[in-house]
């Protein structure tokens, strides 16, 4: 773990919807400043986490801290220096970018008027939309509405940042210049990414933590994950009918096709032979080394069971 | 099948929807409630409960509250795509855009139509239960048939098909409910304004959206029974006028497909100038670092204050952008173009556009009903605003205090509202000069806009906001925020009457220009300060549950509401002056005066009924003096009444028991001793007592009774205050002193009120021909008066005035009879100025508000005009004055009682120069009134049927005849036109003839006019002799009392033998004529034009029953032709005269020199025919 101490922290947190969903179940976090990777499948609970984090909804147990501030029963001290980007978001159609921009540098509590434009300016600057500012949002495309959302978001500087998928809907290019907006906010703030994409955390993050049915697989540091899976991480391509036979044969953490042919990565602990090829392990190795119980919450529980 | 899988899909879809359980509920309900209010019809026997009238109806007003749940569904299905982000979807499912909508709104059709099925189906099977069996006929399937398929299914689809459409084509689903509101309004508008109102049937028929005009006619022709089983008449005009509004609604439709493009129900559509800045903004790269500046956040007051106003403004601008608040634009400029006609006081005299009178626009049902929704819908689109548009995460994350984020909200309302009532306020004084009328009462408009209609409002928003925050869920929101307007402002459709427990409500305020906003405004002060603490309440309960967090259900929220509520002091405060306030109220409704029930009430009018109806024929004593000395306290609205009756036995027998009845309140009366009476019986809950006389009192023997009475209110009631005694204005009538012997009018009349308490049905008036109820004699009285009232004021009552003097700064007047009069007096005191006049040797005077002086001259001339006419055909007025008194009321009320006559205010504001047609009205009506001194002051007629013939008829006679002499025939024609308007309402053929009716159209049209045909006929002298000697043999001091087979006497007295017939088909039968033009031929002759006329006559008479009976023709009908017609309006006449009809076919022809293009049969409709239709013809060029 992070020798930094966190800013916020995360206890025996655990939310159950109506229907029966478990969408949190007692999970615990410690997240230190910098970006902070919270990477899961669809369904997770990687949103119901950001959205009690984001003050939005109630969790049924557990508390969080944010420098020494409970969060819970004081809401609105971490809504003071909380920028929030969710998942999905709407705005007002009619209105200008700059107007609805500078509405909420009013409501998140920029007083002067000076300051105000200054705000408005720089952010609408910083995330390209100063010359559109005069557009109604209607028109926006989904970056350019992404891009204002993140320009809500940054108000105030933060000191906590809760973005939930923001490259879902992004094409690369625009992606890349997401990312990099993001990573300069992550370094005066805790920033929480959640995505279910890889390539993000690896990108971008200096801690993560995998999360899966509610439940935390791993917190982990990218590159000291990485580098702890190395020489541990197999590959091969295989021909699709055997696939099932390495199944047995082999611990598979993934499958997937390149160039029209199967390529199986699988984790072992000693060289496994039959023509598989040592990797040097990415990220994704992590996270679905972790999906599978290779490593992590599970790791110890699957090894046991082995006969 | 991709359509049956789109309307199967969207059935199962919508009936998953609780709005569409919610409105299913609602609209059976509705059906519920008004079959219950139908069950008194039955009873009287004018229907059973599935009569096809019945049917007809209840199917008409489930379809016309189904258009809540057409809005809801129409608006849901059209738009829910776009909203739910799914367009995409579909758009790639290469779908036919008529498979897409059409299986939606076939889907939307099906679950209307099963809806509105379950009304009749119940019905259907309540039929069946034997208890409840007698309230129906045996079920006619066609009846069912006819209802569902005339009026349900075409009204669903109409309303269905024009919402979805509108709502297809504008791409928006909150137009839905602002569409229906609008149909809802047409529905409205044809039956109660143009056919109700105007009195324009036939135009309303033929613009009726429901069908229910059509529907209202037949109902109110219907009086006694003929269309108990009969089918409702298919005729032309109803199904032309189903299938207009289905074209229409199928031309939208049309539209709505035509227009409709999957491109579009992603609701985006991207103008070239934006697309052009993407794809310049796409080859820039980002490398602008600049990084927002560090600004230093604070979260204190001032802070919190900009978040305050911040939001209210941008949720006001949201407000003003989502174009709903046109729908009050609109409304006000309707109200322009109407105000005019709206202002129109009775036959459609200009009235002139007070201040008031324009305020009262802005309170009439529609338009609050129309304001109420316009709120509503505002109210629910403030709270779902930043849901709707998604921006709620983000806005909910910022450092904002839930209650800025909550009370924001409500403040913008707030805003909306009073912008609302500024531009009310606006608009008024517009509407104002519009009707040419500067005299502006800036304060009264402020003090009505901004005091008592804006409380009112105040207390709606608050409730409506709580509701929406509460309930959580927009529609159903809307829904229940309507259900609480019906609820306040019908609080006894719920069994709800003290009004510490109707939200908002209040004794009603009301205004006049004499008494201001007396005598109601403190109580509706205290009442509304009540109010609006609850209000506080809900504001704290909507703050406390605002949804803020995301929460599953209801019960978490209430109980993080409850866990989040910390007693404060404020909240000690409040609850504290809650109970102090509701306990003051109580204290005055309850304690101080005697709260109750409407069932309570009515039982006391059983119980009085059944404990002293033993007592109606006991003999009593005839009143033949009153004195009152009556001690006026405007200042504090109180009234003390020493009075003296002299009583007469005029009986044969000796009388041993006094009974009194008391209207008012039993403890403030006290009799004087006296020794020849005691006390029996003083119930005080009924107002009843008996006195023992002893002696008994013996034939001619009299004696002197005396009481102390005391007018005043203990505090205020559950309904306000007593208005008899105010500041200004005091109008007391002598009801309120006691009355000798059993009081009929105290009880019970309603059928049903009355079977409910086992109580025989309420004996009807003595038959015209029952010789014995004429002789129920009260003689004439002497009254004397002597009234105290305060400095500055007048105080009046009936006699001529003795004396005039004051006592220690309080004003005296006494009053006394010259003559005897009827008993029939009223006691009025206010600061007036007299206007005075003298004909021949009596004197006039009109007692008037101040300002109220536009018609006076008219006034004065007609009384002066009418003494000297009514003189010399009807014997002497036989006092020295007569007096015309103004009272309190907006409202038109004159009364025609002895020597003092009084009028209301309103009667002021007409305005007959603005009268494009030309007459006289205050004058015909002072005509009236002065004519009722003899007609109903010196002869009053026997209570037996029939009576208002000889008051109310012969009132509107005479002043027709003053009129005619004082301003010549044409006048009068003018405003004879006038009042026949009253004919075109629909009315029953079913009835008595005119010498047995009791009914307000009988006694004030059909008697007057009856009596105008025959004069026609007779000439004006013969007429006037009649009357003069009806007058001779039963006037003053005369012994038995007249009947209207009196009047019916001396008109056949009068009236040649070819006649007879005549005067008794006008009178004594219920007979109906006639006349139509079949043809007409114009041919030119050595330089003459012949006209000749195919005509068809017909007579026949009805009974009661409404039978019908053939009756032989021997008319002599006038027949007119005219020269110089427009193309919608007869030129002048140039022929008239008389010819006598004895067949159903006639050929006539005429012969003039000048060429007709109009001709007419009865063109001054002397005879009663209903269908006018071909009585007249314009032959065009």
């Amino acid at each position: 773990m992070t020798s930094v101490k966190p800013i916020l922290k995360i206890d025996n947190m655990s939310k159950t919807y109506p229907n029966g969903v478990r969408a949190l179940d007692n999970i615990s976090l410690n997240i230190p400043a910098g970006m902070y990777g919270l990477l899961g499948p669809n369904g997770a609970g990687k949103s119901t986490l950001m959205r009690i984090l984001a003050t939005i909804q109630e969790p049924d147990s557990g508390t969080i801290s944010f420098q020494d501030v409970d969060v819970l029963k004081e809401k609105n001290e971490l809504r003071k220096t909380l920028g929030y980007l969710p998942q999905a978001f709407g705005i007002y159609k009619k209105v200008s970018a700059e107007k609805l921009l500078h509405h909420f540098v009013i409501l998140k509590g920029i007083e002067s008027k000076s300051e105000r434009r200054e705000t408005v300016e720089a952010l609408l600057k910083q995330t390209n939309l100063w010359d559109v500012r005069k557009q109604k949002l209607g028109g926006f495309s989904g970056g350019m509405k992404q891009r204002f959302g993140v320009a809500v978001a940054l108000i105030g500087t933060p000191k906590l940042m809760i973005v939930d998928e923001p490259t879902a809907g992004l094409d690369p290019a625009e992606r890349v210049r997401f990312l990099n907006l993001l990573s300069e906010l992550g370094e005066n703030s805790a920033v929480i990414l959640s995505t279910h994409i890889v390539e993000d955390v690896s990108e971008l993050c200096t801690n993560m933590a995998i999360i899966n049915k509610g439940e935390i697989l791993m917190e982990a540091v990218p590159l000291k994950a990485m580098e702890n899976l190395r020489g541990l991480i197999w590959r091969r391509t295989v021909d699709k009918t055997h696939l099932s036979d390495y199944e047995l044969k082999y611990e598979i953490i993934s499958t997937k096709l390149l160039a029209g042919q199967t390529v199986i990565h699988i984790y072992s602990e000693e060289n496994p032979g039959d023509d598989f090829k040592p990797v040097e392990p990415d990220l994704e190795d992590v996270y679905f080394s972790a999906m599978n119980g290779v490593i992590g919450k599970y790791a110890n529980v699957r090894k046991e069971v082995k006969p | 099948m991709k359509f049956w899988e789109i309307f199967r899909f969207e059935f199962n879809y919508q009936l998953s929807r609780p709005v569409v359980w919610a409105c299913f509920l609602l609209i059976l309900s509705l059906q519920f409630l008004i079959v219950i209010t139908l069950t008194d019809n039955v009873t009287d026997g004018k229907y059973f409960l599935n009569s096809p009238v019945v049917l007809g109806l209840l199917v008409g007003i489930g379809s016309l509250f189904g258009l809540l749940l057409a809005a809801s569904s129409s608006g849901n299905a059209a738009v829910r795509d776009i909203q739910n982000n799914i367009d995409p979807l579909f758009k790639t499912l290469a779908i036919k855009k008529r498979t897409y909508l059409g299986g939606r709104f076939i889907a939307l059709l099906a679950i209307h139509s099963i809806i509105l099925l379950g009304g009749i189906i119940v019905l259907a099977i309540a039929s069946q239960i034997p208890i409840i069996a007698h309230y129906f006929a045996s079920n006619n399937l066609l009846g069912y048939l006819q209802a569902y398929f005339i009026f349900g299914l075409p009204n669903i689809f109409i309303f269905t098909g024009i919402i979805f459409s509108v709502c297809v084509i504008f791409r928006k689903g909150a137009i839905a409910f602002l569409v229906a509101v609008l149909l809802f309004f047409i529905a409205q508008f044809t039956m109660e304004i143009i056919a109700g109102e105007f009195g324009d049937w036939d135009t309303g028929k033929r613009y009726d959206l429901t069908g229910m005009t059509i529907l209202r006619e037949l109902s109110m022709k219907n009086a006694s029974g003929e269309m108990k089983n009969d089918l409702i008449p298919m005729t032309s005009e109803l199904i032309l006028n189903r299938f207009s509004w289905m074209g229409l609604s199928a031309l939208l439709l049309f539209v709505a497909y035509s227009r409709f493009n999957f491109k579009y129900i992603s609701g985006r559509k991207k103008s070239k100038k934006q697309k052009f800045i993407n794809t310049t903004e796409r080859t820039k790269f980002w490398h602008t670092v600049v990084s927002a500046p560090v600004v230093v956040r604070k979260f204190d007051k001032k802070t919190t204050q900009a978040q305050f106003f911040e939001l209210i403004k941008s949720s006001y601008m949201a407000m003003l952008r989502n174009m709903a608040w046109l729908i009050l634009v609109l409304m006000v400029i309707v109200l322009g173009i109407w105000s005019s006609e709206i202002f129109e006081g009775q036959l459609g005299v200009p009235m002139i556009a007070s201040s008031f009178k324009v305020i009262e626009l802005f309170s009439l049902p529609p338009v609050k009903i129309i304001l109420a929704v316009v709120l509503t819908f505002y109210s629910g689109e403030v709270i779902w605003k930043d849901r709707d548009a998604g921006i709620s995460n983000i806005l909910n994350a910022t450092p904002i205090k839930n209650w800025v984020l909550a009370f924001s909200k409500f403040g913008s309302l707030f805003l909306l509202m009073v912008s609302i009532q500024l531009f009310f306020l606006i608009s008024a004084i517009g509407i104002q000069l519009l009707n040419e009328n500067t005299n502006i009462d800036l304060i009264l408009m402020f003090q009505v806009f901004f005091g008592f209609q804006f409380i009112d409002l105040l207390l709606f928003i608050v409730l409506a906001f709580a509701i929406h925050v509460l309930i959580n869920h927009k529609f159903l929101g809307h829904i229940l925020v309507i259900t609480a307007f019906i609820l306040m402002n019908f609080p006894y459709l719920f069994g709800l009457y003290h009004k510490l427990l109707i939200f908002g409500a209040a004794p009603e305020w009301t205004y006049t220009q004499m008494s201001g906003f007396a005598p109601n405004l403190t109580s509706w002060l205290w009442f509304k300060f009540y109010w609006l603490l609850w209000g506080i309440v809900l504001l704290g309960i909507a703050k406390l549950s605002w949804v803020r967090v995301d929460v599953e259900s209801f019960k978490s929220r209430v109980y993080s509401s409850l866990k989040a509520f910390k007693p404060s002091l404020l909240s000690i405060i409040l609850a504290t002056l809650l109970c102090t306030v509701g306990g003051f109220i109580f204290y005055n409704t309850n304690v101080l005066n005697n709260y109750r029930t409407e069932d309570e009430k009515l039982a006391l009018k059983a119980a009085y009924e059944k404990k002293y109806a033993a007592f109606r024929n006991t003999n009593q004593p005839d009143l033949r003096r009153i004195f009152i000395e009556a001690e006026i306290f405007p200042e504090t609205e109180e009234m003390e009444i020493t009075g003296k009756y002299l009583l007469f036995n005029n009986s044969s027998e000796a009388i041993d028991s006094l009974h009194i009845s008391v209207t008012g309140d039993n403890d403030e009366l006290t009799f004087l001793s006296n020794d020849r009476l005691s006390e029996l019986v003083n119930d005080r809950d009924l107002g009843y007592r008996i006195y023992r006389f002893q002696p008994a009192l013996k034939p001619d023997d009299s004696i002197e009774i005396e009481f102390v009475q005391q007018f005043r209110n203990n505090g205020f009631s559950n309904t306000g205050k007593n208005s008899a005694i105010v500041k200004n204005g005091t109008y007391f009538g002598f009801q309120n002193l006691p009355w000798i012997g059993y009081h009929p009018s105290k009880e019970l009349t309603d059928s049903i009120d009355r079977a409910n308490f086992n109580l025989n049905p309420q004996p009807v008036l003595n038959s015209v021909f029952d010789e014995k109820a004429r002789l129920h004699f009260k003689n004439k009285i002497d009254f004397e008066a002597i009234l105290g009232t305060s400095n500055g004021q007048t105080a009046i009552t009936a006699g001529e005035l003795q004396r005039e003097w004051k006592d220690k700064g309080r004003n005296y007047f006494h009053y006394k009879t010259e003559a005897p009069i009827t008993h029939n007096f009223e006691i009025l005191s206010a600061e007036y100025k007299i206007l005075k006049g003298k004909s021949k040797d009596v004197e006039i005077e009109i007692y008037h508000h101040p300002s109220h002086t536009a018609n006076l001259d008219r006034y004065m001339e007609g009384i002066k005009e009418a003494l000297r006419y009514f003189s010399k055909h009807y014997g002497q007025y036989p006092h020295d004055v007569i007096r015309m008194v103004e009272f309190p009321s907006n409202g038109i009320m004159l009364n025609g009682n002895p020597v003092t006559m009084s009028y209301s205010e309103g009667f002021s504001n007409f305005w007959p120069e603005a009268d494009p047609r030309k007459f006289d009205f205050p004058f015909a009506i002072m005509g009236h009134e002065v004519a009722h001194q003899w007609w109903g002051d010196q002869l009053s007629p026997a209570p037996v049927e029939g009576g208002g013939l000889l008051t109310e008829s012969l009132a509107w006679f005479s002043s027709w005849m003053l009129i005619e002499e004082f301003y010549g025939k044409e006048h009068l024609e003018n405003l004879l036109e006038i009042m026949r308007q009253e004919y075109l309402t629909p009315r029953p053929l079913a009835g008595v003839p005119l010498i047995r009716s009791v009914d307000h159209f009988s006694v004030f049209r059909r008697g007057p006019f009856a009596l105008y045909t025959l004069k026609e006929f007779l000439g004006r002298e013969k007429m006037m002799a009649a009357l003069n000697n009806l007058i001779i043999k039963f006037g003053p001091e005369k012994a038995a009392l007249p009947t209207s087979l009196d009047l019916y006497a001396e008109l056949q007295t009068v009236t040649p033998d070819s006649l007879q017939g005549l005067v008794q088909d006008l009178f004594y039968e219920n007979v109906f004529w006639e006349f139509d033009i079949n043809d007409v031929k114009i041919d030119e002759k050595a330089k003459n034009w012949m006209v000749s006329l195919d005509i068809e006559s017909h007579k026949f008479s009805a009974d009661e029953k409404g039978k019908i009976k053939k009756l032989p023709l021997n008319e002599y009908v006038e027949i007119a032709l005219y020269a110089n017609s427009s193309e919608y309006e007869f030129g002048e006449q140039i022929y008239l005269k008389r010819y006598h009809l004895d067949a159903e076919n006639q050929k006539i022809e005429i012969v003039v020199p000048v060429k007709p293009d109009g001709v007419a049969i009865d063109p001054r409709r002397l005879f009663s025919d209903r269908d006018l239709k071909l009585n007249s013809f314009l032959l065009g060029k």
